[in-house]
């Protein structure tokens, strides 16, 4: 992941092309999948971009 | 029997204070072969999987109407709430520059509301680890399928 791009984008689902890049990007990831559809968005991927001050996961339970 | 290695991958969480950055055992699944697929880390510490609800309606699950197959207590990501379990069906993707065709399989997942990970599904145990041989080492994942 290209860190130098990372703080536009915190707290928000981004999709992801294979360079690292961001293809798109919203607060909801229904409404992201949903205008990815749309697009017939190919060959991305899909995350969640923490916040900067969000504690680690470390586990489930 | 054919593996499919998955490096590691950094997601963007904060580094940690000496600066070294955080890298997570991540798959990449779908709903379906149409779908636009997720980042999921797999977590051999956790007994169940666990999914953000959107993968649900998604996967044509209604969660304030359609019965799940159980629900567990949990906590997730700081927050706690009783969670229903489905059993669905999802694509794993190959990893990146391979040719071979997604896996499907059938797995037992719960509905996360309000998730705030950086992935959107959790893989553990129950889930993944009972259909995947799975070896995570420090800059891999690596899947017999």
């Amino acid at each position: 992941m290209d860190r130098t791009i990372l703080d536009k984008y915190r707290g928000r689902w981004v999709a992801l092309r294979a360079d690292g890049s961001v293809a798109d990007d919203d607060e909801h990831l229904n409404d992201l999948l949903d205008r990815l559809e749309e697009n017939h968005a190919v060959e991305v991927t899909v995350q969640r971009i923490p916040l900067a001050d969000e504690p680690l996961f470390v586990g489930l339970r | 029997v054919p593996l499919w290695v998955f490096p590691h991958l950094d997601l963007g969480e904060p580094a940690l204070p000496d600066g070294s950055l955080i890298r997570r055992p991540v798959v990449t699944v779908a709903a379906r072969e149409s779908e636009i697929p997720l980042r999921a880390v797999v977590d051999s510490g956790s007994p169940i999987s666990v999914a953000d609800s959107t993968l649900f309606s998604r996967l044509g699950i209604n969660l304030g109407e359609d019965p799940p197959l159980f629900e567990v207590p949990l906590t997730l990501g700081g927050g706690s709430q009783r969670l229903p379990v489905y059993s669905v069906e999802l694509l794993l993707q190959p990893p990146p520059g391979s040719q071979d065709e997604p896996i499907s399989w059938t797995l037992q997942l719960g509905a996360r509301e309000n998730w705030k990970l950086p992935f959107a599904v959790l893989f553990g145990q129950r889930g993944w680890f009972d259909r995947f041989r799975t070896t995570i080492d420090g800059n891999a994942t690596s899947v017999q399928r």
